[in-house]
């Protein structure tokens, strides 16, 4: 009894812990939002940050974008349930980078232009193409972005220990839920208006930062607590996870072989391989666009 | 971004034309299409190796090296991770050295500004 009340008292610390440090990037990321739009006076300022991002800077900004709830908790999410075949998924995600490098960028730079839409207007009747890219990006936009505010509001809900059946600041836990994604919607729109292209690229790059310093030491502690020998802490995950040694083999989600049904078998595999092109070649195509 | 792009430069299209016939610019297509597609062929059937052995190999995937829980399949995959960075740190080198001069000279003959990128890297 009393280890629960003391896990319970522990879990309490933790999430204070938690919702401060969340309330305080929230301060510092506004800050750096307000203080870009002071800097922003011309449109070239708004949309393209004044030109002023160096090439590291760029890159920073391009990897936080990319660091989203989809790579960063769905990837851990999915190794933790499926294990090897969660890191099978990151991999098609890293190496969708080199066709979006060796196909798309060199292209794109030469053009001179900066929007795919910059590049078809180019050589192509302005308003047609330009009205297919918008109508294109907000499709897109619209349905990724859907997925990302359920799922920054699940996230936040966590954070903030919204549970089924509780009430928060006098609010029941849907309704709570639904707040706390239209309060992350908000803070995103006024990042975007406020800040412009240089806040949102200076949020991107602190983000970027704290995403792979945090990475890093996690992986550190992890590793530290195991002498840094992989193999037994494999072991460990693969025993915890209850899968036993499949934890640590493609199958368990991917291409999941059906003892006595060689269709379903022949499906899923097909199916694994498809993910693999889809991760390959759809990852650049919606970086790009 | 059109709003301080110039416009399409109909006034000079013979000049683009010209470029576009010059074996400077015929051999830095070249030099670029030489390097970019043997490298998109090799790391995608390098990457489709990983992805169909993972589907059709799982044996061999499972199999453990040097007596721990270390099996194929997570070698192979952390390999991928090493041929992605390598194979950008090539094309940043080669791009240093074989296109961007080569680029920058025929932006600089066209009279277009030249981006101020420094090295990439």
């Amino acid at each position: 009894m009393n280890t629960v009340l003391a896990a319970e008292a522990g879990s309490h610390t933790a999430r204070n812990l938690t919702i401060t440090l969340f309330l305080i990037f929230v301060a510092i990321t506004l800050a750096i939002t307000i203080w870009a739009s002071r800097q922003t006076k011309t449109a070239t300022d708004f949309y393209a940050g004044g030109r002023s991002f160096s090439g590291f800077q760029n890159g920073m900004a391009i990897g936080g974008d990319y660091m989203s709830a989809a790579s960063f908790l769905g990837i851990a999410g999915i190794i933790a349930l499926y294990g090897y075949d969660g890191f099978l998924y990151s991999i098609g995600f890293l190496v969708a980078w080199l066709v979006a490098l060796l196909l798309v960028a060199e292209l794109l730079r030469n053009s001179g232009r900066y929007t795919m839409a910059d590049v078809l207007a180019f050589r192509m009747r302005q308003r047609p193409v330009r009205t297919a890219a918008a109508v294109s990006t907000i499709t897109v936009s619209i349905f990724y972005l859907l997925a990302q505010m359920v799922g920054a509001g699940a996230l936040v809900a966590l954070l903030l220990g919204i549970k089924p059946g509780t009430t928060f600041l006098g609010m029941n836990a849907d309704t709570a839920k639904v707040a706390t994604i239209i309060m992350v919607g908000a803070l995103m729109i006024i990042y975007v208006t406020v800040g412009g292209m240089k806040g949102t690229t200076y949020v991107q790059i602190v983000k970027a930062f704290l995403l792979m310093t945090g990475a890093l030491v996690m992986t550190l502690l992890v590793l530290a607590k195991y002498k840094f020998n992989l193999s037994s802490l494999l072991g460990d995950a693969s025993s915890a996870s209850g899968k036993g040694n499949a934890f640590l083999e493609p199958g368990l989600r991917y291409g999941v072989e059906v003892a006595g049904n060689a269709k379903q078998t022949f499906y899923n595999k097909v199916d694994l391989l498809s993910l693999g092109i889809a991760l390959v070649l759809g990852t650049p195509a919606c970086r790009t666009s | 971004m059109s709003t301080d792009t110039p416009a399409p430069s109909a006034t000079t299209p013979d000049r683009y034309l010209a470029v576009q016939r010059s074996d400077e610019f015929a051999g830095l297509r070249r030099a670029l299409r030489g390097f970019v597609f043997p490298m998109t062929v090799a790391f995608f059937l390098w990457y489709a190796l990983y992805v169909i052995l993972s589907a059709y190999a799982r044996d061999f995937m499972g199999t453990k090296l040097f007596g721990s829980n270390i099996n194929v399949a997570l070698v192979f995959g952390l390999l991928q991770f090493v041929s992605t960075f390598v194979i950008a740190w090539l094309y940043s080198r080669f791009a240093d050295r074989k296109i961007d001069p080569v680029a920058d000279r025929i932006r600089a003959e066209i009279g277009e500004v030249t981006h101020e990128h420094g090295p990439r890297g």
